[in-house]
């Protein structure tokens, strides 16, 4: 009976202890569906504060801790009450394995109350089930019903591995059928043990047992398999992180490194502290530092700037890898290969390809850099985009070709000299203007130049090089002759020597153009030969006209002094006296015509005076000469409130004032009121206006259109000759003036004469 | 007594101005020459020995061969006694005022008259104040 008693005990206290295991879990499984590996990392991860912070694990506690403490004080006073039971009783045996959970249920209780989960879950795993199966089974080996134990052992470690669910359903079921057996099959053949009984309840039990230690065992190695599994895992994922660490710190040193080696560099060689202090200064230009192997170590912010890579994109690949454009054929990427295969200096221009494909033209400079045993440890690149820079160099050049052109077409002969070389270089057209052939003289060009200078201006070609040479002039225009080459006839060429300096005055080169002027001078030549030839005939013609004047009039003269003798003669025959009279104004009036030529030749013979011409002076002698010739009442009026002196010609205004004051006299009106001529003059807007008026026989309309031609007499009163307007005129546009006539026939005249009003000086 | 001297290459002229001449002047003495070198020597001898109660009246044509009228004032002017009653008068048929103008240059040379000389011309030279 008291194993029955006992037994009944135990199964209480384990189906209790094992429902206590479950509610934690069942609370867990509804949090967290896989909570194992968290807790398996919970062991193994060194940083376990981490993982024991994380939420699902709080509340895991939380939860299980109420409930689960609810039970274990139930568990607690349950298995106490059975063992004061026993103690009553005096099974001693009994009341011992009783006892057995009372430390148990304490100890958990404060685990869980501590919070240290996986040791809770490490006690789950050596359940008290199996220590009170194991002892029940040595005090009453005939005990079956430990076999039931069994599932709710199995269900126990399911819930290690998140299988709580099913577990739960299992329970349940296992629960409900153990009362149903208990109930009713235990009860019935508890009392009546037999021997063959005993064997089957032993064989039931070992086996019942057996079967749990293997589930047990199995379970264990599952879970340590798992845990071993993840244990790689996490140990490779730690690996990994590890190398990234220790790559990192790799990189760190590896920079260090390179920091001072670069800055040993630069505190050893002054040469590469120029260099990197270029690097520095030249803000520019992009760098890229390479290992010995060419793979990108650095790039700098101008380097991303002109391609638009970043240090991250390329690092660790080789420049060419991305910045050469496929398909691109240039010789400098074979230049850059062969001399980086022999770790030399380079420096080059390649195409090269930005991020986004467009091609650019780089000026590449490629130091390898050493350490002090000699060894290859960096290549430093210094980087140009100089696409635009030669765009604008072929823009100078396509300038210059045309030039050129211009220069060819403008038969422009070009030559330059270098003194450091001694190199003479001359363009077709300079060969061709001296009748050359550049095969023929090209071997020495200089002293077939020198040949070919004409005899005389030799030395003054020689002296005017010296000047340019020892920098006393810097352009120097010229004229001198050639002989050419093939017709051996003498040129013209029109020079202009430039010499080119540098900064500090010494010649760079010599720098010159050559035209052949030949027919402009010759023209020039003939021009002046021609003028010269004007010059001689118009002086002779002065001469001509001298003599002309004094030869023709003498014997005029001689006729006119004869006829005033014979007019003297007293006692000439009326009739006699009549006829001289007629041939004496014949001859009178060839003396005034010659007299008009002789104007007219001079005035545009002679240069233009410039004197001064005082107006009262001027009029009043020409008064003084018409006055023996008219009558006494006519009038001679000089309008001129102040003196006026201007800047002219005397002599021609003289003519200019005889003429118009002669014809107001000439053709007076001698019927009408006292005739009279009045002169004026006046200064007005820079010029000098003189006006002559007459109340004279005047001009009639339809012949003033004509009275400045030559020979035209508006009037067949007088002895006019036709020319004394028109000389007047000629004379008058001669001083840069204006002659113009208002007049009314049988009224009177005004002619007005415009002239510069000219400065004393000027 | 008005001594006359007429330097002209043109006889015709100095026969025409002797006729003028006389018929202001009747008495006058009148001495022809048609040639510079002649006047020359002729004025050259003048100045030497000259009476000093005559007046001297010399015309000199402008237009002569050889040496001309400008160029024979050149040659005597250095000759000319200032104390010595003499009077110069250029003669010429040119109608440039440059040669008027440069007649009057010649400090000596008293008056400038255009060919032929008229009755008028010589009672005003006569009536000049030497």
């Amino acid at each position: 009976v008291h194993i029955f008693q006992l037994n009944q005990a135990q199964f209480v206290i384990c189906t209790f202890y094992s429902a206590g295991s479950l509610v934690p879990s069942q609370t867990q499984a509804s949090i967290s569906m896989s909570p194992f590996l968290k807790k398996v990392e919970k062991i193994l991860t060194p940083k376990r504060d981490a993982l024991e912070n994380t939420p699902e694990l709080d509340i895991l506690v939380a939860k299980g801790n109420s409930l689960h403490v609810l039970l274990l004080i139930l568990l607690f006073f349950y298995a106490f009450a059975f063992t004061i039971i026993n103690y009553v009783q005096g099974n001693t045996l009994d009341m011992l394995l009783t006892a057995i959970p009372l430390p148990v249920v304490i100890f958990e209780y404060i685990i869980y109350k501590r919070g240290y989960p996986i040791l809770s879950k490490v006690l789950n795993m050596f359940h008290v089930t199996t220590i009170v199966g194991l002892l029940s089974m040595i005090h009453s080996p005939s005990n079956g019903v430990l076999a039931f134990y069994i599932p709710i052992l199995v269900g126990t470690q399911l819930t290690f591995f998140g299988k709580e669910r099913i577990y739960a359903h299992v329970l349940t079921v296992y629960i409900l059928l153990a009362l149903i057996f208990f109930l009713t099959i235990d009860f019935q053949f508890k009392p009546s043990l037999t021997g063959s009984k005993l064997r089957i309840d032993l064989f039931v039990n070992l086996f019942g047992a057996a079967l749990a230690t293997t589930f047990e065992i199995l379970f264990i190695l599952s879970v340590s398999n798992r845990i071993q599994e993840d244990l790689f895992e996490k140990s490779a994922q730690l690996n990994i992180r590890n190398k990234e660490l220790t790559a990192a710190l790799g990189e760190n040193q590896k920079q260090t490194n390179l920091i001072s080696e670069q800055l040993k560099i630069i505190q050893e060689s002054q040469e590469d502290l120029a260099k990197l202090s270029m690097i520095a200064t030249k803000a520019k230009s992009g760098v890229i530092i390479t290992d010995a192997w060419g793979r990108v170590e650095w790039i700098n912010e101008a380097f991303s700037k002109i391609t638009q890579f970043e240090l991250s994109e390329v690092k660790g690949k080789k420049p060419k890898e991305f910045l050469q454009p496929e398909g691109v054929e240039h010789p400098g990427f074979d230049l850059l290969r062969n001399r980086l295969k022999n770790q030399e200096f380079v420096e080059v221009v390649v195409p090269n390809k930005k991020k986004d494909g467009s091609i650019y033209m780089n000026q590449l400079e490629i130091n390898p850099v050493f350490n002090e045993k000699n060894e290859l440890i960096n290549f430093v690149s210094l980087q140009r985009d100089i696409t635009e820079e030669l765009n604008r160099r072929d823009e100078v050049e396509r300038t210059n070709r045309r030039f050129g052109l211009i220069i060819d077409q403008a038969s422009i002969g070009m030559w330059v000299w270098m003194p450091a070389t001694n190199e003479v270089i001359w363009n077709d057209v300079l060969i061709n203007q001296y009748g050359a052939k550049r095969s023929e003289i090209e071997h020495n060009l200089y002293q077939f130049w020198q040949d070919s200078i004409y005899t005389e201006d030799r030395e003054r070609n020689a002296n005017n090089s010296i000047r340019l040479v020892n920098g006393e002039a810097d352009l120097i225009k010229d004229l001198y002759r050639i002989i050419r080459k093939d017709t051996g006839e003498v040129r013209f060429v029109q020079t202009v020597t430039i010499a080119e300096r540098n900064k500090n005055g010494e010649l760079k080169q010599l720098l010159g153009i050559s035209q052949d002027v030949t027919n402009e001078k010759q023209l020039q030549l003939s021009l002046e030969n021609k003028n010269a030839e004007l010059i001689r005939i118009n002086s002779e013609l002065d001469s001509f006209v001298y003599s002309v004047s004094h030869d023709l009039r003498s014997p005029l003269l001689s006729i006119k002094g004869l006829l005033a003798l014979v007019f003297d003669t007293p006692n000439i025959e009326p009739q006699v006296e009549n006829y001289l009279r007629m041939a004496e104004k014949s001859i009178r009036r060839l003396d005034d015509i010659i007299k008009e030529i002789l104007e007219y030749s001079r005035n545009t013979r002679l240069e233009v005076k410039e004197e001064p011409v005082d107006f009262r002076l001027l009029v009043e002698e020409i008064y003084d000469d018409t006055r023996f010739i008219v009558e006494k009442d006519f009038c001679f009026h000089l309008k001129l409130e102040e003196p006026v002196i201007f800047i002219s010609d005397r002599s021609r205004m003289q003519t200019v004032m005889r003429n118009l004051i002669g014809n107001a006299v000439k053709y007076r009106r001698r019927q009408a009121e006292p005739s009279y001529v009045e002169c004026r003059i006046l200064r007005k807007d820079g010029t000098i206006v003189i006006e002559v008026a007459d109340n004279g026989e005047g001009i009639s309309d339809k012949n003033l259109a004509r009275i400045f031609d030559m020979f035209f007499r508006g009037s067949s009163t007088g002895s006019g000759t036709g020319l004394g307007l028109y000389i007047s005129k000629q004379i008058v546009e001669k001083l840069n003036g204006t002659i113009s006539i208002e007049s009314k026939y049988a009224q009177g005249s005004t002619f007005r004469v415009t002239i510069p009003d000219k400065k004393r000086n000027a | 007594l008005n001594r006359f001297v007429l330097i002209d290459d043109d006889e015709l002229i100095n026969y025409i101005h002797r006729q003028v001449i006389y018929s202001v002047a009747p008495d006058a003495d009148i001495v022809e020459k048609t040639s510079s070198s002649e006047a020359f020597e002729y004025l050259k001898v003048l100045s030497s020995n000259k009476n000093p109660d005559d007046r001297y009246f010399i015309f000199i044509d402008i237009n002569m061969p050889e040496v001309n009228g400008f160029e024979l004032l050149e040659k005597i002017g250095p000759m000319i006694p200032q104390e010595k009653a003499c009077a110069f008068f250029v003669v010429s048929s040119s109608l440039f005022s440059s040669d008027r103008e440069k007649a009057f240059s010649f400090p000596f040379v008293s008056g400038y008259r255009e060919k032929p000389l008229s009755k008028q011309d010589i009672r005003e030279i006569l009536q000049q104040p030497m």
